[in-house]
């Protein structure tokens, strides 16, 4: 038996959008967590001000990461549905071009 | 060891950019959970087979759940250092509020406080020429300067504290950077995402609810291992999430379905549930196979999201009901009732459980009330199971809607322990209850469908006539030639009321 193919492109799109969106979200609060960091570290000077701020800058280095990653695979699948979209272009020229026919609306 | 801090440097430290800053990391430790909740969304959506499939769909599913899983190791590592930090705060402030009055003492001697916290010089001893007001003077010199004394070595305890909160969170972080600290996301998930998944174990004769904290504990790695490890468990786990017992029972029924032995009972039952679910997706419904027991012929079909809806109903039949024969004609009094839900409350997102989870008795064994005490046990779990699976303010509205031999299984689905987990109850052409009032439902509302055409409505078999006045329901509409079977009929006024009811609104 051969393996089923399907994909529903505009939902697989939406679904892209949505992880690039949520890696956006994401990146900001890498961006908040560093400043936070730098934050901890004036409001404690004298005291543990460089640990805290290492803390803070941890946090943003890390979430960062994450959101990189969601960013990342949110383009792949948009790319993905970009090339599942010209493949069937290509497809349907080749097909069309073989006989010379027009497509039929389904 | 670091060096120590001192006093007057305590006095300068901005506690209140310190508030701001720990609460504000305290929101980003709660959104990351958020966050991964709905990249859990996309995941599951992701994972519907109609949505995508095959080998790249597989292969971008593996790599959410990955990046999930390895969002909850950060959780888990965020959720202690901001707690830490919180600590931190409050030793910071309290600090700050010891070596200020320690200064103000020693101003009020007057005496010089150090910043080691001791004093420049002794205090001076009384002379044998002083006047009295001079003693005096010296006393209070003293008191002040012992009293400054302890003040700052109080302070000095919450400054040694303040370094160990910030040890502490760092310390929390460790578990992210094993190796060093992560420079890509590869070196993140190499220790929180490991290759092999490791499931801690359900308690024994757990309940739903316990069923439910165990999923909840879980990683998006390990729900997925469990799904692909042992679906038919998954799938009849009640507690578990409607879209990952979706996801186990589609792979037991796959693979019954792609099963050589076609000539068992079993593989019918898998066969007329996969046609269901075809008929609606093709239909552009949103289905969800809830319950799968191929061999006792056990079914649960979802039209709508019951992770989503804000109201549900579970559909309980009556005899000669089953997976093999009935599914078509059950499918689409669920939709109709998802329909009439809508129409009554406009903008509301309700979903329909067909729940053939008990088997129904055939006509000779009908009289009987065995098959309803099983199914009432099975309910009462099932029910109880929708309600841990959403918890708290993501709790639906849930309507039991039972018709003929299916309100006698609710009826013992109540005298089961605990309360029914459940709004309201509609009984349509119920053949009697046990129940002596409608309170002995355990619901706010109960409401009672019996038309005059109908003649098991006055049967009696199982107790109390539940149209009678006094047994306390609200009676719905019926058509007086509306027949025993015509209550979830589009035509019938039976249909809209019950929506009016499952919406909340009648």
């Amino acid at each position: 038996m051969s393996d089923p193919l399907t994909v529903q492109l505009d939902v697989l799109d939406g679904l892209a959008a949505e992880l690039t969106a949520l890696g956006a979200e994401l990146a900001d609060d890498a961006h908040v967590s560093t400043a936070c960091g730098t934050s901890l570290g004036w409001s404690l000077d004298g005291g543990p001000g460089a640990e805290t701020a290492a803390v803070g800058h941890e946090w943003g280095t890390v979430l960062g990461l994450l959101a990189g990653r969601a960013t990342e695979v949110g383009a792949t699948l948009s790319a993905a549905v970009a090339g599942y979209r010209a493949l069937d272009r290509s497809a349907a020229e080749l097909v069309a071009g073989a006989r010379g026919r027009s497509a039929v609306a389904r | 060891m670091s060096a120590p801090v001192p006093l007057s440097a305590v006095l300068t430290w901005d506690v209140v950019q310190l508030r701001s800053s720990v609460g504000t990391l305290d929101l980003v430790a709660g959104r990351t959970g958020a966050w991964r909740l709905r990249l859990d969304a996309v995941t599951q959506e992701l994972s519907r087979a109609v949505c995508w499939s095959g080998p790249a769909a597989s292969a971008a599913a593996g790599v959410l759940v990955e990046l999930s899983t390895v969002t909850s190791g950060v959780e888990q590592s965020l959720v202690p250092s901001v707690e830490q930090l919180t600590l931190l705060f409050t030793a910071a402030t309290s600090a700050q509020e010891l070596a200020a009055q320690a200064f103000a003492a020693a101003a009020a001697g007057p005496v010089t406080l150090l910043d080691d916290g001791s004093l420049s010089a002794p205090p001076l001893l009384p002379g044998s020429a002083m006047a009295p007001d001079q003693l005096a003077a010296l006393d209070a010199m003293a008191d002040a300067g012992r009293l400054a004394v302890a003040l700052a070595a109080a302070a000095q305890e919450q400054v040694t504290q303040v370094a160990a909160h910030a040890r502490g969170a760092a310390d929390a972080l460790t578990p992210l950077r094993p190796g060093g600290p992560a420079a890509d996301f590869a070196d993140l998930a190499g220790p929180l995402a490991p290759d092999v998944v490791v499931l801690p174990l359900l308690p024994p004769h757990h309940t739903p609810e316990q069923a439910a904290r165990w999923w909840s504990g879980l990683t998006s790695a390990q729900q997925y291992t469990a799904i692909a490890e042992q679906p038919a468990v998954v799938g009849g786990l009640d507690g578990v999430p409607a879209w990952a017992r979706d996801l186990a029972n589609r792979a037991v029924l796959e693979a019954e379905v792609q099963s050589l032995d076609t000539t068992s009972e079993r593989h019918a039952t898998a066969q007329a549930v996969a046609a269901q679910l075809r008929a609606q997706e093709q239909d552009g419904r949103l289905v969800q196979l809830h319950r799968l027991d191929l061999d006792q012929g056990l079914v649960g079909i979802a039209i709508g999201d019951l992770d989503a809806a804000g109201e549900v109903a579970v559909f309980v039949p009556g005899i000669t009901t089953t997976a093999g024969d009935d599914l078509d004609g059950l499918g689409a009094a669920a939709v109709r009732i998802v329909g009439a839900t809508e129409q009554a409350a406009p903008g509301v997102e309700a979903a329909v459980l067909v729940w053939l989870g008990y088997r129904t008795p055939g006509l000779l064994t009908a009289p009987f009330p065995f098959a309803a005490e099983r199914g009432g046990r099975a309910l009462d779990r099932a029910l109880d199971g929708l309600a841990a699976a959403r918890p708290g303010p993501a709790a639906a509205r849930t309507t039991v809607v039972a018709h003929s031999y299916g309100t006698t299984v609710v009826d013992h689905a109540a005298d089961e322990d605990g309360a029914l987990a459940a709004d309201a109850v509609v009984l349509l052409g119920s053949p009697g209850v046990s129940e002596w009032t409608a309170g002995g439902l355990e619901v706010d509302e109960v409401y009672d469908a019996a038309s005059p055409a109908d003649p098991v409505s006055y049967v009696s078999w199982f107790g109390q006539n539940t149209w009678m006045p006094l047994w306390g329901s609200e009676g719905l509409p019926t058509d007086i030639t509306q027949w025993h079977t015509e209550y979830l009929d589009a035509d019938r006024p039976t249909l809209e009321a019950i929506g009016e009811v499952v919406a909340g609104t009648r």
